[in-house]
């Protein structure tokens, strides 16, 4: 029951955030909008895996949150300074 | 690029980057029996990299990256092609059980030789796309003169 309500938050949040993703006036919102949908997917990954109780999910849900950090900061430093390597 | 001194960003790719390949390595020894195996174990060594080539000036491999395709190519080919020789079908995978001090019983599989050459195959693809891309983007932004104001 109280897992229901969590994935009910949960699609809540991801709703507003990928509004905020579409909408957001500059650059800068929407970067800070898709690192949140990033910690939004893991979340709703634990979830899943504790609905389940399929152990390998927490695995994906690690990748995701990594992934979700090297795509903010790939985009932040595009942002910045244009470059993204050295 | 030092207008923008990301002190957050390098102290914690490192750590990162560290978790990261021992997560890689798990999955690749995981992967025969449970979710996981040479490809992802590839995919997740090479955001490893990736992460720590953006923070770091210098490469995590000093070899090119483009090696690595033929050798992991030929390695796979190998394992394929090595079980011909004992009279089995091409991609016959033996295993079977040994003991180790410390560790117990631990089950072992020829297959693993073919997962490591998918892994070195993955990551030596995606450092090299990632490379392209980079180089490709650098020269877009090279080509355009700041004082002029014309672009190629």
């Amino acid at each position: 029951m109280i897992l229901n309500a969590a994935f009910i938050c949960l699609a809540v949040s991801i709703a507003f955030t990928v509004f905020r993703v579409l909408r957001g006036p500059t650059w800068g919102d929407r970067i800070t909008a898709l690192d949140f949908l990033g910690v939004n997917l893991a979340v709703l990954v634990v979830l899943t895996a504790i609905k389940t109780s399929f152990v390998a999910f927490l695995d994906v849900a690690l990748i995701i949150s990594v992934l979700g950090f090297l795509s903010t900061v790939a985009f932040t430093r595009y942002l910045l300074s244009g470059k993204v390597m050295k | 690029m030092s207008r923008f001194p990301d002190v957050v960003f390098r102290t914690l790719a490192l750590p990162v980057v560290f978790v990261l390949m021992v997560f890689g390595f798990h999955f690749f020894l995981r992967g025969h029996n449970a979710p996981g195996g040479g490809f992802v174990a590839g995919l997740i060594v090479a955001v490893a990299a990736l992460l720590a080539r953006m923070s770091r000036d210098r490469r995590l491999l000093t070899l090119p990256v483009e090696s690595l395709i033929p050798i992991g190519l030929l390695l796979a080919a190998c394992t394929g092609v090595a079980p011909m020789l004992f009279g089995h079908n091409f991609l016959k995978s033996g295993f079977g059980y040994l003991t180790l001090p410390f560790a117990g019983e631990i089950e072992w599989a020829s297959a693993v030789l073919f997962d490591a050459g998918v892994f070195l195959v993955v990551v030596g693809t995606t450092l090299t796309i990632i490379d392209l891309l980079a180089e490709d983007v650098a020269s877009l932004h090279s080509h355009e003169d700041p004082q002029t104001g014309e672009g190629s």
